[in-house]
């Protein structure tokens, strides 16, 4: 009896598989019958520092558009592992959370991996890395100075009270928690910053825009102490007053934040006409070691 | 961070050149020292990893202080830079109101206010054009210095043309109705 | 005392005892610092610096804000030049009036008068909406696009209007 039961129950499982089968071979694509290849051009900048004397140079691939995803990213994998393996890029999540693929496609700063390739076949892809950036190799900018403006604003909690790390918690209400939408959803994939002609001329002194749109995130954060002493450190001529609100920063932006607005936000604080928003209205007040 | 006291006693352009980073300890004094120094730590641990593996080579970056980007000249710490920003945009919406205003009422208080406000918005508008193109040391400094001599030459220019011509407004309804 | 190691790898090989002194506690690094090895990395790598205007696609509010500073730089030399040259011209201001008047044809003129006021409406126009920006209002970016063809067509409309006065 037993026997029958648990050869019944391997039966139907074995059904279940077979039906899956069936029912996956059902979606595979049917074989291509003499598809036209579908070609297109990517113009891609190049630049090879071990030869150090050469100069930057745009070297065209074709890619059978029929053979390869739909993001610009995965045609740049594509041409690396078929056509040309001496192509270098950064990439790693290649869903756009990451940040590593940000470069220059068709004059505008995009995430690699979120760029559809253009379908028409009459126009080349031209795909140039982040704009007046050192270049480490082809497509791969030196973003040490883009980290260490990052670095220099302190992006971390900063209270002036004695807890110690993990001992309590900071509340926050759910208004004051809302005012960080938008804020806190930067990858700093610097997309932002290479857009911005101020940043171009004088990335040395001024910020920029990704960096200044997080000093904001934490300006505004009701559980940091420290804004006053935030925005006085930007109490020069470029800090933050290089911005003109010339607004490619917002344009770019691949996760659809507003840094523009998060610098004219700050350019008001810093004017002392318009007050901070209350913080720590509903924080519970924290209790002295 | 100990890194801080090798600034202050270290080499003076060294301390020019990095000054604007500097402050960021200037904010901690006091009882708050004692606790930054504990949250530095705190996070330093975390740094202490990441900056071990990829820490750059000692002799690679020793180099002499002439060789410094020629790009960097000390950020200058303003106090007035937020009142500057407000001032700025005062003199605009003045502006925009004493144009139209000048035309109108066409007296000579109005045309030396007119004098001033143009001269002083488009001085402040052209030192921001030098500050982002002009790069350098003493660069920038001639170009400012030849801005505002040009600024202050134009205004005596203009006031003397209120003074003993026509002045402004009228000069501009003369010449547009022509 | 502590004996930082870098001062002292310094001072063993170095023959130039004004080289600039490495900053690091032996662990982790200022801003600062990583600044300007950035700089100094660079400067020594030669490296090329990414392309920049000549492959950007500038959109429709980079170059409006250009036209700004154009327009604003144009009416500066016109302003200042009117400055000097009440230093620089003996007459009285009429006799310029009766001379372009004498000289210049009146299609000529009323041509002068548009192409002149342009760059003041513009410029006036695009300043009210930096204003607006200023104060934080209307940086989302379809207000700006829909802002700025507001602006440039309100620009030519007011300077025909003016030009014709």
């Amino acid at each position: 009896m037993a026997l029958i039961s648990r050869a019944s129950s391997l039966f139907q499982s074995n059904l279940r598989v077979l039906e899956t089968a069936v029912r996956l071979a059902g979606t595979q694509a049917v074989p291509q019958e003499n598809k036209q290849p579908r070609l297109k051009k990517f113009a891609i900048y190049r630049w090879d520092p071990e030869q150090p004397g050469q100069k930057p140079y745009l070297k065209e691939y074709e890619v059978d558009l029929n053979d390869c995803g739909m993001m610009v990213l995965d045609a740049l994998v594509k041409i690396k592992n078929e056509q040309d393996s001496t192509l270098a890029f950064r990439r790693s999540c290649r869903e756009g959370i990451c940040g590593s693929c940000s470069m220059n496609i068709n004059g505008t700063n995009t995430l690699a991996c979120l760029c559809k390739i253009d379908d028409n076949l009459s126009k080349k892809t031209k795909i140039y890395p982040l704009p007046h950036m050192f270049v480490v190799k082809d497509l791969i900018p030196d973003l040490s100075n883009f980290y260490a403006q990052y670095k220099s604003i302190e992006p971390y909690l900063k209270r002036k009270d004695t807890i110690k790390a993990g001992e309590q918690q900071f509340f926050q209400s759910e208004a004051d928690r809302a005012k960080l939408d938008g804020l806190y959803e930067c990858i700093l994939c610097a997309c932002c910053s290479t857009s911005c002609p101020s940043y171009w001329w004088n990335s040395d002194k001024y910020l920029g825009p990704a960096v200044l749109l997080q000093s904001y995130r934490w300006i505004i954060d009701s559980r940091d102490e420290f804004a006053k002493e935030r925005l006085d450190k930007f109490r020069d001529e470029f800090s933050v007053y290089r911005c003109h609100t010339i607004m490619n920063c917002t344009t770019v932006c691949p996760k659809g934040l507003n840094p523009g607005q998060a610098i004219a936000e700050i350019k008001k604080l810093m004017s002392g006409l318009w007050k901070e928003p209350s913080k720590n209205s509903s924080t519970v007040p924290a209790k002295s070691a | 961070m100990s890194s801080v006291n090798l600034l202050r006693g270290g080499f003076r352009s060294i301390n020019s050149i990095l000054r604007p980073y500097s402050t960021v300890q200037s904010s901690f004094n006091g009882r708050n020292a004692t606790l930054a120094k504990k949250n530095i730590l705190f996070v330093s641990g975390q740094q202490n990893q990441i900056a071990q593996q990829s820490r750059v080579p000692l002799n690679q970056y020793i180099r002499a202080v002439a060789s410094v980007h020629p790009h960097r000249s000390p950020l200058e710490h303003d106090e007035k830079a937020g009142l500057h920003w407000s001032i700025e945009r005062y003199l605009a919406v003045g502006l925009l109101a004493i144009i139209p205003g000048s035309i109108l009422l066409e007296t000579s208080v109005t045309d030396y206010l007119l004098a001033a406000a143009l001269v002083v918005h488009a001085n402040w508008g052209c030192r921001s054009i030098i500050v982002d193109y002009i790069h350098g040391k003493q660069l920038p400094k001639i170009a400012l210095a030849v801005l505002y001599s040009a600024s202050f030459l134009a205004f005596v220019g203009l006031c003397y043309f209120n003074y003993s011509d026509v002045g402004l407004s009228k000069a501009i309804k003369k010449i547009w109705s022509l | 005392m502590i004996v930082n190691p870098a001062t002292r790898i310094l001072f063993r090989n170095s023959k130039n005892l004004t080289l600039l002194k490495s900053r690091t506690n032996g662990y982790s690094r200022t801003a600062a610092e990583e600044s300007r090895l950035f700089w100094e990395k660079n400067d020594k790598l030669k490296r090329p610096m990414s392309p920049h205007l000549t492959i950007y696609r500038l959109p429709q509010p980079a170059n409006l804000s250009i036209m700004h500073r154009g327009t604003g730089a144009a009416m500066t030399a016109v302003v200042f030049g009117f400055g000097f040259g009440s230093f620089l011209w003996t007459g009285k201001f009429d006799k310029v009036v009766e001379f372009v008047r004498d000289n210049v044809h009146p299609h000529v003129i009323l041509t002068a008068k548009i192409i002149l006021a342009f760059p003041l409406c513009y410029h006036a126009l695009n300043g009210v909406r930096h204003l607006v920006w200023d104060s934080g209002r209307g940086l989302k970016l379809q207000t700006i696009h829909k802002t700025g063809y507001a602006v440039v067509a309100l620009a030519f409309l007011l300077s025909l209007a003016i030009g014709t006065l």
